[in-house]
């Protein structure tokens, strides 16, 4: 685990995003803020409708945002001309979850590939070759498939593609938008094992964006839990899976099924479903279906609050004993 | 008797390729499996491995270019393959029923809800429309849509991904099925909402005493609402099983593989790449569809591997499976 | 990778080509037939000179309105010029005429409905609102009166032709162009940072031409068609030149004298070739459908 020593690489304030759709204002992500340092990895985790992935384009500003900052070694993102941007996409790339999509279908691999070098530097044509040569390698894609296209390729292999396309000018901040979901499960083990490998090698700060907890656990520092646009709480991995202390976070938790049929569930039955982000109630965004709601629940919306240098809650009740209140039963 | 069973079922595609060649997809290379009343089985695999296609074939479901080469699946010692279409039109959700994965495309979407329902029971049943109205509000309670004598009235697109799920299993359960194919039940729903439809169909399936085929890729949903478990590779079960046994002592190099594959069970910057192209079903190796990317694979798997009985219902298709629990048998 | 073993290697696709054919024809007889006859017409109009027995444009009072014989194959007209050689030539016409104004029609219509499909907005509307009102006119009435404006060059004509189908381009273009701009690949060229330039014109534009190709072999066969309207009706390429419309127009008046074969077989021949090239359109179409083409996985 990284230690928290030096300036953040990413710090996000106040982001909000709001969608005017024929239905109404929709309000995607709520006034979220998180810091990010150097190769660190934050996981953002949240069902349909929590605002993860909207954050994350938000972030690589193919969104603009309604409100908030996201500075980027100092820079505000938000706040830069077009053409600035542009040049510094050079740090800051992206990976996907449909890697059938992610890729222009008349280009040939190599070429998307050497792309973004291209784009961002002025290497020759020799320098790129070696490039892209090493990062061929490293995501352990054969070289042999550089002058396919991608329809030539298997899902896997294609997100392997994409991940060589994001790494390929050294980034500073790699943002994983659901890489693996649209895998199957033994190509999705292939990829997660690469993406620890690159953690560990190259040490770029990584925003990883899934709704799977298994694969969260696995490649993140840090997690930032989401309902309805909303940082619920937030923790380092270890003390967060470990004793949860939000009540969706708990609930999160035991829905998730893991493939150990022995491990006993302690069962927290939800009520209901989400709600629509087109009308957010007006207190906690998550009392609607909270078992261990109150009546002030309902009428403001609880803030973070932090319980320890790592972990914030937003939660009323975060100081009582939630686990008995809330019907757990295995 | 078993309520289901599978036979030997080998389903081909038959085509051409662009220069006008035959081409012959092996889909489905002899898949055999039994469900016995009251159990929950869980057929899982991934891409390319006929799990689909196996409901498909017993629901009469196949069309061209499938084609079904040989092989007998008995429900209550009636085979399905070779029913006509009218009588497998009357067991077809009756006394076999079916959960699909898009619950919203599989509504009628300018069709009450309640309609919709009463619909199902008389197309299989002489009831008044009043009786039938009746069951269905029962049933809708059943599955948890709150108000039911409203929501009834509603039409399907008024309805969330969730409830449209537990709209299908209401229709599912209207003719007291004895066999329901639930075929990825809950993929495209959310984690908390798949917890509740799963509970929901479970406890549901065995308040009723039917039988329930889970048809998934999902491991954790295999490992916490199946008693039994059958593995698929390239259309062939490879392993099959108590859920507790296949899970804990897997036996087949894929079943172990795949199990491996989870996000809890791997770590993060290990081994060697894995093997993660879907078979190519036009191209299978000789013996053991598995042997061409098996890391134990030698001469032998060159050749049909034997069916190995591992403990009592655990079962695995493989020359080299561990001998101390062959013994054990 | 899997799929390796199946696919013939690259530059074998000559040597393939006789099969490729003979499985064209047997599944596809309707596509085959559009290429056979837009082959042979084109190889006619790539060798006129060669093939033809006739000067088409030589007068020969001599041998006037000749019915079809040995001599003249097709008969002569009433200027005593060979029909066979003026059709043969007339072929060269009519790719001479339909390819340039097609080409003028995607050269319009491309990048306008790129543009405004990529712009979207204010551009856009104003794009979609011209094209409907263009809609008004029957595109050949409206060829007609603007090569009437304009002059009767072969210039013009072409022009006139390719401005007139340049909406239909438009709108196809504009069609993929708004589905593809939201796009997972657009999306990554974006975060990858392309400029909008190569945006649109790497990522967008070759995957945006699919339908205009489609349409195209369609749209050549209007544009012989329109071409030879307006040379009937006067105001296209002026006879002696030997352009079918203007053949017909001259062979109508003989019609009612008994002399079939001058209007006749330059008839016949626009309609085979326009044929073609609708056969062909269709097959390239269903080709390109991507429902079509699910083979076996």
């Amino acid at each position: 685990m990284t230690e928290p020593s030096q300036a953040p690489l990413l710090e996000v304030s106040g982001l909000s995003k709001v969608f005017e759709t024929p239905a109404g204002p929709l309000k995607a992500v709520n006034a979220v803020d998180f810091i990010l340092r150097e190769g660190e990895a934050l996981g953002l985790v949240g069902e349909s409708g929590s605002g993860k992935s909207t954050i994350g384009r938000l972030v690589l500003r193919l969104l603009e945002p309604s409100a908030g900052a996201v500075r980027f070694d100092g820079t505000d993102l938000a706040a830069l001309p077009p053409e600035a941007m542009r040049r510094l996409r050079r740090d800051v790339q992206v990976v996907f979850q449909d890697p059938w999509a992610a890729l222009n279908p008349r280009l040939t691999i190599g070429y998307q590939i050497e792309e973004p070098l291209r784009l961002h530097t002025s290497l020759s044509a020799a320098e790129r070759a070696s490039r892209i040569a090493e990062i061929v390698e490293r995501t352990r894609l054969s070289a042999a498939l550089l002058a396919r296209h991608p329809a030539d390729l298997s899902g896997g292999q294609l997100q392997r593609a994409c991940i060589a396309r994001a790494l390929v000018t050294r980034p500073r901040l790699l943002v994983l938008d659901e890489p693996t979901s649209s895998l199957d499960l033994s190509v999705r083990a292939g990829i997660l094992e690469l993406l620890g490998e690159l953690k560990r090698d190259l040490g770029v700060a990584t925003i990883f964006i899934s709704h799977d907890l298994g694969t969260i656990k696995l490649i993140c520092d840090r997690v930032m839990v989401l309902y309805l646009g909303t940082v619920v709480e937030t923790g380092t991995t270890a003390e967060l899976f470990a004793a949860p202390r939000h009540p969706y976070t708990m609930a999160l938790m035991s829905a998730h099924l893991s493939p150990d049929p022995r491990q006993r569930r302690r069962r927290i039955l939800l009520r209901g479903e989400i709600p629509s982000p087109l009308n957010l109630p007006g207190g906690c965004v998550f009392a609607s279906r909270c078992p261990a709601s109150l009546e002030a629940c309902h009428a403001q919306r609880p803030p973070l609050v932090a319980l320890d240098h790592a972990r914030s809650v937003a939660c009323l009740r975060a100081g009582d004993d939630l686990a008995s209140l809330m019907g757990a039963h295995t | 008797m078993s309520l289901l069973s599978i036979e030997d079922l080998h389903v081909h595609f038959v085509g051409e390729d662009r220069l006008g060649r035959p081409v012959t997809a092996r889909a489905l290379n002899g898949v055999s499996l039994t469900l016995e009343q009251g159990e929950r089985l869980g057929l899982v695999g991934e891409t390319g491995a006929g799990k689909s296609l196996t409901v498909q074939a017993l629901m009469g479901l196949l069309r061209a270019p499938a084609r079904l080469v040989r092989g007998r699946a008995l429900f209550e010692g009636v085979d399905l393959l070779a029913l006509d279409e009218a009588k497998l039109n009357r067991l077809r959700g009756a006394a076999i029923s079916m959960v699909v994965q898009s619950p919203k495309t599989s509504l009628d979407p300018v069709r009450r809800i309640g309609d919709q329902i009463v619909r199902i029971q008389q197309a299989h049943a002489p009831v008044s429309r009043a009786q039938a109205w009746r069951r269905a509000i029962d049933l809708l309670e059943k599955v948890g849509v709150a108000d039911a004598e409203r929501r009834a009235m509603a039409y399907p697109h008024q309805f969330s991904g969730g409830m449209a799920q537990r709209v299908l299993i209401a229709m599912a359960l209207a003719n007291r099925p004895r066999l329901i194919v639930a075929d990825e039940p809950t993929t495209g729903l959310d984690a908390t909402v798949q917890a509740q439809v799963l509970d929901l169909l479970t406890s549901l399936v065995r308040e009723e005493g039917a039988s329930l085929l889970v048809i998934t890729h999902d491991i954790g949903v295999v490992a916490h609402y199946c008693d039994k478990v059958a593995v698929m590779f390239a259309g062939v079960i490879v392993e099959s099983g108590p859920v507790e046994q296949v899970f804990g002592a897997p036996a087949h190099p894929y079943t172990q593989a795949l199990l491996a594959a989870t996000p809890e069970r791997i770590e993060a910057g290990g081994k060697a790449p894995r093997a993660g192209l879907p078979p190519n079903l036009r191209a299978l190796p000789e013996g053991c569809v598995y042997s061409d990317r098996c890391p134990i694979a030698d001469a032998s798997c060159r050749t049909e591997p034997p069916q190995r009985l591992l403990a009592l219902g655990h079962q695995a298709l493989c020359h080299h499976v561990a001998p101390q629990r062959e013994a054990l048998a | 990778m899997s799929d390796a073993a199946s696919s013939p290697p690259a530059g074998s696709w000559l040597r393939t080509l006789p099969l490729r054919l003979r499985v064209m024809a047997r599944h596809a007889p309707t596509a085959f037939a559009g290429a056979l006859i837009v082959g042979v017409f084109a190889l006619l109009a790539l060798f006129a000179p060669l093939i033809s027995p006739h000067d088409p444009m030589q007068a020969n009072p001599y041998d006037v309105l000749k019915p079809p014989s040995g001599q003249f194959w097709f008969g002569t007209d009433g200027a005593g010029m060979d029909v066979f050689s003026r059709i043969i030539h007339g072929s060269c016409l009519a790719f001479g005429i339909a390819v340039p104004a097609v080409a003028v029609a995607m050269l319009i219509g491309v990048p306008l409905g790129l543009f405004a499909g990529y712009r979207g907005g204010m551009p856009d509307e104003v794009l979609l609102r011209a094209m409907d009102a263009l809609r008004i006119f029957p595109s050949i009435i409206l060829a007609l009166a603007l090569v009437a404006a304009t002059g009767k060059s072969l210039g013009n004509i072409i022009i006139v032709i390719g401005l007139v189908d340049a909406p239909i381009f438009a709108r196809l273009v504009r069609a993929e162009v708004l589905s593809l701009r939201h796009s997972g690949f657009v999306e990554s060229a974006v975060a990858a940072g392309n400029t909008r330039w190569r945006i649109l014109f790497i990522h967008i534009l070759p995957n945006a031409m699919r339908g205009a190709l489609a349409q195209s072999a369609v749209r050549l066969a209007w544009s012989i068609r329109v071409s030879a309207t307006l040379a009937f009706v006067g105001v296209g390429v002026q006879p002696p030149t030997p352009e079918w419309g203007a053949m017909i127009r001259q062979g109508a008046e003989q019609m009612v004298t008994g002399e079939w074969w001058v209007a006749l077989f330059p008839g016949l021949a626009l309609v085979l070739l326009v044929l073609g090239f609708n056969l062909l359109g269709d097959a390239v179409q269903d080709w390109l459908d991507p429902r079509r083409r699910t083979g076996v996985r």
